[in-house]
């Protein structure tokens, strides 16, 4: 397991600010961030290559805060992989455990099973330059996991490949997970990939962590504005919320008003998942409606992506056919908003 | 992909188009003049030497041991050179500290100095109070063999660690940071993982190294003296038959010496790159 | 790089540096620094000398100023075989212990083998579309005689106009000859000889040649060069840890078998007033006297020793040099017979040091003020010469003996010395050079001695010091304690005060009564 606790590191424009997170043993945590909120330079403290300016570090309850990268047990896989080419796959991988002077027949029986794990037996005589980018993915992987670290550090794994690539790739660390169970920390831009692969997710905001649980929590509960935009929530609303006696919050936005459970009082944010809106037509009969104009429709394949005007910009998805909302443009709608659906982010 | 610099097969030829194009035509040409010209200038040496010079350079004693004298300190040079060079092109190249440009020109200027300039200069500090001490406590320097090995060694190392700095540079920082996480000292990131990879550039630089020091001589008259089979080099040989008009003999002594530095540049290029990674 | 390689690479810096220092001395061998041209006489005699008593001399070669850097800086060594003038710069450092002359060169025009220009002097290296090679006028021997001798010629113009090249050595030029680039070089002989099967030798006209003695220069770099003569000598250094053995090869090469191996190598033999180690005793032959003279008398003295050899048989060997400079060479020797300085007072030095036995006035020096002809600077006295813009020359008050009287004059006639110095152009090691100097009108006045400006008299102007400013300086001949020959010595000093000697003093303008008596 890994314990990281106010890790704090600056130098120049780059910069960590008090990051604490906890990966119990055998988990699998995705750190999510855009490009430059520090991802990397979060990796590279943990590997060693960095030195933080404060915090501290503790790999299977052991403190490597001040050790060399050698000593941590930590297996790192770079972004764009970073192969030897010098060496043939076979020796890439042997790599760890050559560095540590184990003899060739050590070598080849903890490589081995490895090897078949990732079904590398054909690629072992070939040069780093003459694979695909998912065959070197595979092979990082393999010869970060070779000297069996306690813990596997993966930056952007998946983000070069292309889409089919991507999902294989991200079944394959599934599985490899499974079988082995080691402590994964898994850095990325894209919160699909996070989707399917991982239980416990972070998010990185210019150096700071701002969330971090379960993904349903992070994609449903955001805690920030910023978070819900990163997982693609644009309903993101201001609004006056006004207590009622019932135990019901009513929530006046941009003219509109509607209820929520929970006590809440004064000026407050409040988000919605687009597809937990009910698309209906006018004068429809139900709790939280929200009447819109349908502004323009986008096909996003697997479903629509509606956008509306109702004073403001609401976003909605929906399976329907396109077909359903060809009417006209400037067709009125009824939006539900469902209590249930509707999210506080704490100020 | 940045991992390294690569060429396949297929990127060896033209960028874009056809291969007979204006820019491959004038590039080539250029190089077929030069060809041309050291071939020419070689012929025309060839031809205005004759077989009795030639018979004399080979029977000669003196000259001989000249030539075993050429090849041993030249050699010897070069281990000095690249002992020196790999580690201090590895610090130049990796490691930023103040006055990193100064450092750089002060390693580069051996090459703008005349050659002889280093002769006098090191003539004279043997003469100063260190360098009386170093050579009562070491080795004696002037006039010797190991006074000819010190002068190549200080006008041909700038080469060889220019290379091997630039050699380094060219090596992604990164892998060796990658071979840290894998288990390794910096000391074996360095042997296993950065070494190799500019081993290329380290060997080209030592081949210039090499043979700037197999054709020196301005300042090993002055240093080293030219004393016959003691002192005395190849290419000390060629300007004292000059000195004395013996141009054939001359010109027969340096022919000897190229024939002789072809062969060293082949053992080398063998010796040093046997291993050839990427499938090139 | 593998394990194998960087071991080995290991196994052969140790292994370098190991045998290198293996070949450190086993037998001491004598280190002799040879100037290039003089390299294959050298070569033969060294081995000729390993042959006959096994002593090994090692031969390092060099361009000969380059040399002389190296024996100042590393102190090593045992012998400098050279040619003028860096046998007088290695004496003016101190580094030389004794110095042999062995031969000398002369300038030669060299010519491609079969001469097919019909090129047969100087004359007709002045012909329209000769192409010719020289060597550089400031920093060679050769480069400095030149000019000279194209001077005598008349055809200084003519020549220039077809100077393709000038190098640094002779052997260049006289290569590019042998390839074929330019028509004609003018080098030693000596250079000649070593390309004899390329190049053919073309004597230049006596006429033209550099008189000794008379054409002396002093060049900045090396100081006095008699161009004359130009020697060929062999130094035993200071420096050297095995002098005697080092001596008895100079020797070798100074006998008759060392000057027969110059000889075959296309030298020219050792000049006639010098033969025989400036240094080393003369030959215990009976009636061979040597004399250390000063340069400003020379021409009185060379006729008055013709004279004396005439009469007696007896010869005597002269050589000229600055006084100062004389005593130095005694005093390093120990050997020689007679000593005449141009100033008592260098006696008196002399004698302070023990080294003289007796002595006789021979006649008497008066400094004269030479002006360039025409004076156009208007110079009437002593004081005038402080007048600034006035281009002076004086000798060197520590080579020769005018030098000091002139600071006694202008002390004596308080004439301020700073201004004197700002003026003066010109430091000169001999009397003569300043009258050369004059003649060839590059200074505006010099002060000399009265016999060589009468040498003069018809290139500059005169100009006499009045009784009460001027001061006569008393010109002694003294037999040397170390004199291996006094009573002969004696019978010379003789012979040069009496009214036969005395008459060639007079002959050349010398004043041989002492004025006011």
């Amino acid at each position: 397991m890994i314990r990281v606790h106010n890790l704090s590191f600056s130098v120049g424009a780059f910069s960590l600010h008090n990051v604490s997170l906890e990966v119990p043993s055998g988990g699998y945590f995705i750190l999510l961030g855009p490009t430059g909120s520090g991802k990397t330079l979060f990796i590279e403290c943990l590997c060693g290559l960095l030195r933080p300016t404060g915090g501290r570090i503790e790999v299977n309850g052991r403190d490597v805060t001040r050790l060399a990268p050698r000593l941590r047990e930590i297996g790192y896989v770079p972004q764009q992989q970073a192969l030897f080419p010098h060496l043939r796959v076979r020796d890439n991988i042997a790599f760890p455990l050559r560095a540590r002077r184990l003899s060739p027949a050590e070598i080849a029986e903890r490589t081995g099973p490895l090897i078949g794990l990732l079904g590398l037996e054909a690629l072992l005589e070939r040069w780093p330059i003459h694979l695909s980018g998912g065959e070197r993915q595979k092979v990082a992987l393999a010869r970060a996991l070779a000297a069996r670290p306690k813990l596997l550090l993966l930056d952007e794994p998946v983000s070069a490949l292309d889409e089919s690539s991507r999902e294989r790739l991200c079944a394959e660390l599934r599985r490899i997970h499974g079988e082995l169970q080691i402590t994964t920390l898994h850095v990325s831009h894209n919160f699909e990939e996070a989707l399917s692969i991982g239980d416990r997710a972070g998010v990185l905001h210019d150096g700071r962590l701002v969330q971090t649980g379960p993904m349903a929590e992070l994609l449903r509960h955001p805690a920030s504005e910023f978070v819900a935009r990163f997982f693609r929530n644009e309903n993101v609303f201001e609004a006056e919320a006004t207590q009622r006696p019932d135990g019901w919050t009513d929530i006046a936005f941009h003219g509109h008003v509607v209820r929520a459970p929970g006590r809440h009082g004064g000026a407050v944010t409040f988000t919605i998942r687009p597809e937990r809106l009910a698309v209906h037509p006018p004068g429809t009969d139900v709790a939280n409606g929200v009447q819109a104009e349908l502004r323009r429709v986008v096909d996003r394949g697997p479903y629509r992506q509606l956008e509306f005007h109702a004073g403001v910009a609401i976003v909605a998805y929906s399976t329907a056919d396109a077909r359903a909302f060809a009417d006209s443009p400037g067709a009125r709608y009824l939006i539900e908003f469902p209590a249930d659906a509707i999210h506080f982010v704490p100020s | 992909m940045t991992q390294a610099t690569h060429t396949t097969e297929a990127s060896r030829g033209p960028i874009a188009g056809p291969r007979l194009n204006a820019v491959s035509v004038v590039t080539l040409g250029v190089v077929a003049v030069y060809l041309t010209m050291v071939i020419g200038l070689v012929l025309t040496d060839l031809c205005y030497t004759d077989a009795a010079s030639f018979r004399e350079v080979v029977k000669s004693r003196a000259i001989l041991a000249a030539m075993r004298l050429s090849l041993f300190s030249s050699g010897a040079s070069l281990c000095l050179i690249v002992l020196f060079a790999v580690p201090a092109g590895y610090a130049l190249s990796r490691y930023q500290f103040p006055g990193h440009a100064l450092v750089d020109a002060i390693v580069d200027l051996p090459i703008v100095l005349p050659p002889v300039v280093v002769g006098v200069s090191l003539l004279v500090f043997f003469n100063t109070a260190v360098g009386r001490w170093i050579e009562a406590h070491s080795l004696r320097f002037v006039y010797t063999v190991q006074g000819i090995i010190l002068c190549q060694f200080v006008v041909s190392a700038s080469y060889g660690i220019r290379a091997a700095a630039a050699a380094f540079d060219s090596v992604d920082r990164r892998l060796e940071h990658v071979a840290l996480t894998l288990g390794c000292t910096p000391a074996q990131a360095f042997r296993r993982v950065a070494l190799p990879m500019a081993r290329n550039g380290i060997v080209a630089g030592a081949i210039m190294a090499w043979a700037h020091a197999f054709g020196l001589f301005g300042p090993l008259m002055v240093f080293a003296g030219s004393v016959r089979f003691k002192t005395e080099v190849m290419a000390t040989t060629i300007y004292l038959e000059l000195s004395i008009g013996r141009i054939e003999v001359a010109l027969a002594v340096a022919l000897v010496m190229l024939a002789m530095a072809s062969v060293a540049l082949v053992v080398i290029h063998a010796l040093a790159s046997g291993h050839r990674w990427w499938g090139r | 790089m593998s394990r194998v390689h960087s071991s080995s690479l290991a196994v052969c810096v140790g292994l370098a540096f190991f045998l290198a220092g293996c070949g450190e001395e086993k037998q001491p061998a004598l280190l002799c620094y040879v100037g290039g041209t003089m390299r294959p006489a050298l070569e033969q005699l060294a081995k000729a000398y390993q042959a006959k008593t096994g002593q090994r001399i090692d031969l390092d070669y060099a361009d000969s100023g380059q040399l002389l850097i190296k024996i100042e800086q590393t102190k090593q060594g045992d012998l400098y075989v050279c040619h003028d003038p860096f046998a007088g710069s290695l004496e003016k450092k101190g580094l030389a212990r004794q110095i042999w002359t062995v031969a000398s060169l002369t300038p030669t025009i060299a010519v491609p083998k079969g001469n097919s220009k019909g090129l047969h002097g100087l004359a007709d290296l002045a012909r329209k579309g000769i192409r010719i090679g020289l060597t550089d006028e400031t920093y060679s021997t050769l480069g400095h005689i030149c000019p000279v001798m194209f001077k005598k010629a008349g055809l200084t113009k003519e020549i220039e106009a077809n100077v393709a090249t000038r190098s640094r050595m002779g052997g260049e030029v006289a290569n590019a000859v042998a390839i074929g680039q330019i028509d004609a070089a003018i080098v030693w002989n000596a250079v000649i000889f070593a390309r004899r099967e390329k190049l053919d030798a073309v004597p230049i006209e006596p006429a033209y040649l550099p008189q000794p003695g008379v054409d002396a220069v002093t060049s900045a770099t090396y100081g006095p060069i008699d161009m004359g003569t130009v020697k060929v000598t062999l130094a035993t250094l200071v420096c050297s840890k095995q002098p005697a053995a080092a001596a008895a090869f100079a020797d070798f090469v100074a006998s008759p078998a060392g000057k027969a191996a110059f000889d075959s190598l296309g030298f020219s033999p050792v000049p006639q007033a010098r033969e025989g180690a400036e240094a080393k005793a003369p030959e215990p032959a009976k009636g061979t006297l040597y004399l250390y003279c000063g340069a400003g008398i020379r021409l009185p003295v060379a006729e008055a020793v013709e004279a004396f050899h005439a009469q007696t048989g007896i010869a005597v060997e002269c050589d000229f040099a600055g006084s100062g400079i004389l005593i130095s060479r005694i005093k390093a020797s120990r050997r020689g017979d007679l000593y005449m300085p141009g100033d008592a007072k260098y006696v008196d030095l002399a004698a302070k040091d023990g080294l003289i036995a007796s002595r006789r006035d021979v006649c008497f020096f008066i400094p004269v003020i030479l002006v360039r002809k025409g004076n156009p600077k208007g110079i009437r006295s002593l004081a005038d010469l402080a007048k600034p813009g006035t281009e002076l020359g004086l000798g060197d008050p520590r080579a020769c003996a005018i030098g000091e009287v002139c600071e006694k004059l202008f002390e004596k006639n308080a004439v301020p010395l700073d201004a004197v110095k700002k003026n003066t152009a010109f430091l000169s090691l001999t009397v003569n050079e300043l009258g050369i100097q004059i003649k060839t009108g590059k200074l505006d006045a010099a002060i000399v001695w009265d016999a060589i400006a009468a040498q003069y008299a018809d290139s500059g102007e005169i100009l006499a010091i009045p009784p009460e400013q001027t001061i006569i300086t008393t010109v002694p001949i003294a037999v040397l304690k170390v004199s291996t020959q006094p009573e002969l010595a004696g019978r010379f000093a003789d012979f040069l005060v009496s009214d036969a000697g005395q008459a060639f003093f007079r002959k050349h303008h010398f004043t041989t009564t002492a004025p006011g008596r």
